[in-house]
């Protein structure tokens, strides 16, 4: 066990000890903070001194003529959707005295979509993380200890999710920072309010948050386990970075278009079951694709891909 | 127990019989005047150690034993399998035939074990650049059991990198990086040493240093070293025994100065004039014998007690001898005789 994180040490020194690592804390720094400018130069929730209130009931009387005339038209279903629920919560928002301005919170959510930065760089980390030794040669002193070649890789594996999570923590805290500076720190407490079957439900705002974050790290596990076993099995770091990123832009889009064309093996794609979140609030890819099932095929996937790295990383010769 | 030391020594006379492949523990050794030593367990052997890619074996059934105190070098031209070699005993490599014991413990059956005893360098020493020296040896030795930190300082010293141990490697120049390679394989008191190649790039100054590094270790604390190499006179001087290893076969196991003396026909060289006289006269006299005309005497190949008898002959007709030299071959000469030339396997 000592031994274990004696390896967990070398592999984040490895890791830290990288200008390049440094960098991408950089990077994220950089774009949080131009986010947040951002979103304040261009912030549609400029109430422009007025109180909120008049702004959400004259927002409710547009809501309530548009709608009105999508329905009239019969089509337009998720529009319409849209439309009812900014309806609802506005409504909500009225009744309960909850305000909409824009807080440290909301900022922390949008900040969720930097996630996609953070799988970038997992990738790129995992990736380097067993290439790397090829290609630096270092693999050769690596491997002849006495330490097993599957503890070496778990050490690898465990390291460059400690990035990851790292990384997300600092763009957790940093968001909240940003938002409290760009924003106000707002009312902490207020809760998150949630669309639900038509009904608004009032959220734990730090769970909900959470939640957000969870979510979008389940294409960060994927991708990032994806970069590693490719790095193992190819022990090329450039292949491994350019096809988990390749994959992670393309994917999605390749999904909605298969399932566009009702092509229904589309659901066993990797990147249709990736995101969970229609199943809690919005529709899945495809008719019939339950939760259960999108966490059964993430759970294959992912044994699929560590079980691969793990069986050529311990077999093959080296030959560096 | 007998130091190795002594086999180098002028005085020692030692014959060793049936040094390769012997399957007993101990293996006698004959001193001079014929007191009987038992060598000690060797710590590396190598049993029918073969590989094979596709239906090309290029390693062929390897047998060899390296002992305590004992510097083995493993002789080969390029492509000989040499690297290969290695690559196997120190587990890089999928072994297709035989086995590798250290200190008596199977490579095969229980890798990490038998690794521990183990230190090595396989082809460059290629350490993480981005870090510090100290941060290397650091690294390496958070992966062996039972040392104590103050074991890298003392390993720095060892191969002389106090100085710069605390700068980045890709600082470093190529015979500084030798030296952190030697460190982090000397880390864990190993007991034997695995080289492939290590003197290269060296200057003649570093390899000078770094084959008496190599022989103080040994002599001292008992080091086994495996190195293999291309240099042939390097091998010469740091050498107890050498193998040579050739299109994957090893050829020959012997000590250095059999390798040498191995022969009982000296190539003696005669400084004589007039020459063409003494050569047609030694043609009549002695047509049996191997004799070759060179720009400054004649080269005859001849029995050691045969030397006196032909100088005899030669005064007696008048023909006056400047010298007499014994033309020693090196162990390039052998290496080349055995390998058959530069022809890359
Ligand atoms: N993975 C491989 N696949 C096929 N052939 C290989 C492989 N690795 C090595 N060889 C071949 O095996 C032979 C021995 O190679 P090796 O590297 O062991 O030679 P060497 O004795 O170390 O030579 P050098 O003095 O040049 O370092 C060469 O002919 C080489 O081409
Ligand atoms: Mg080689």
């Amino acid at each position: 066990m000592l031994s274990f994180v004696k390896l967990l040490q070398n592999e984040s020194m490895k890791i830290y000890r990288r200008i390049g690592t440094w960098v991408m804390i950089g990077i994220l720094l950089v774009v949080t903070l131009l986010f947040g400018i951002l979103l304040k130069i261009d912030s549609p929730n400029d109430f422009e001194g007025k109180d909120w209130r008049t702004v959400l009931e004259e927002e409710n009387k547009s809501y309530e003529k548009e709608l009105a005339k999508v329905e009239e038209e019969g089509n337009a279903r998720l529009y319409q959707d849209f439309l009812k629920e900014s309806y609802a919560i506005n409504q909500y928002r009225l009744d309960h005295n909850i305000s909409p301005e824009d807080s440290a919170w909301e900022f922390v959510h949008n900040a969720a979509s930097l996630i996609s930065l953070i799988t970038l760089f997992t990738i790129i980390v995992g990736a380097i993380s067993v290439a790397g030794e090829f290609s630096w040669g270092t693999v050769k002193l690596l491997l002849i200890r006495p330490v097993s070649r599957s503890k070496i890789l778990l050490s690898k594996y465990i390291a460059t999710f400690q990035f990851a999570l790292t990384m997300l923590v600092i763009l957790f805290l940093f968001s909240f920072l940003i938002g409290a500076l760009l924003f106000g720190l707002g009312d902490v407490t207020k809760p998150y309010l949630a669309y639900e079957n038509g009904q608004v439900v009032e959220k734990n705002m730090f769970l909900h948050t959470l939640s957000l974050f969870g979510f979008q790290c389940i294409d960060l596990l994927m991708m990032a386990t994806f970069a590693f076993m490719i790095s193992a099995v190819f022990r090329s770091s450039s292949l491994a970075i350019g096809l988990a990123i390749f994959l992670m832009f393309t994917g999605v889009q390749l999904v909605s278009i298969l399932a566009a064309m009702d092509i229904t093996w589309v659901k066993y794609l990797l990147f249709a079951n990736t995101d969970l979140t229609p199943y809690f609030d919005g529709t899945p890819w495809i008719e019939g694709m339950t939760l259960s099932f999108s966490i059964t095929m993430l759970v294959i996937y992912f044994v699929l891909f560590n079980v691969t790295s793990w069986l050529i990383f311990n077999k093959r010769d080296v030959s560096v | 127990m007998l130091k190795f030391e002594g086999a180098r020594s002028e005085k020692n006379c030692i014959t060793i019989s049936s040094l390769v492949g012997t399957k007993k523990s101990h293996s006698e050794l004959k001193v001079g005047n014929g007191v009987k030593i038992l060598r000690k367990d060797p710590v590396l052997r190598v049993q029918g150690l073969t590989k094979q890619i596709g239906a090309k074996k290029i390693v062929d059934k390897v047998s060899f034993e390296v002992y305590p105190g004992e510097i083995f070098g493993f002789l080969g031209p390029n492509g000989a399998g040499k690297t290969t070699t290695i690559r196997m005993i120190v587990g890089l490599s999928a072994i297709s035939e035989g086995d590798v014991w250290i200190k008596g413990v199977s490579l095969k059956k229980n890798f990490e074990q038998a690794i521990a005893h183990v230190g090595g360098i396989v082809e460059n020493p290629e350490l993480y650049k981005f870090l510090t020296g100290y941060q290397n040896l650091l690294h390496f030795w958070r992966m062996c059991k039972g040392v104590s930190k103050e074991r890298i300082d003392e390993v720095v010293r060892i191969v002389g990198l106090e100085k710069r141990i605390h700068e980045k490697v890709k600082t470093y120049s190529l015979g500084m990086r030798q030296r952190l390679g030697l460190a982090q394989a000397l880390l864990h008191s190993p007991s034997i040493l695995i080289l492939d190649e290590p003197t290269n790039g060296l200057d003649p100054a570093g390899i000078r240093e770094f084959r008496d590094l190599l022989k103080k270790l040994a002599a001292e604390t008992g080091l086994a070293v495996f190195v293999s190499s291309h240099i042939l006179s390097e091998m010469e001087l740091m050498c107890d025994r050498i193998g040579i290893i050739q299109q994957g076969k090893l050829i020959e196991v012997k000590e250095v100065r059999d390798f040498v003396d191995a022969e009982e026909e000296h190539a003696v060289l005669f400084l004589i004039d007039p020459l063409p006289e003494a050569d047609s006269y030694l043609k009549k006299m002695f047509p049996d014998y191997q004799l070759t005309v060179t720009e400054d005497g004649i080269l005859a190949k001849i029995k050691r007690e045969q030397i006196p008898d032909l100088n005899a002959m030669l005064v007696t007709h008048g023909i006056r001898v400047y010298g007499i030299q014994k033309a020693t071959k090196t162990l390039e000469d052998r290496f080349l005789e055995i390998t058959g030339g530069g022809q890359i396997a």
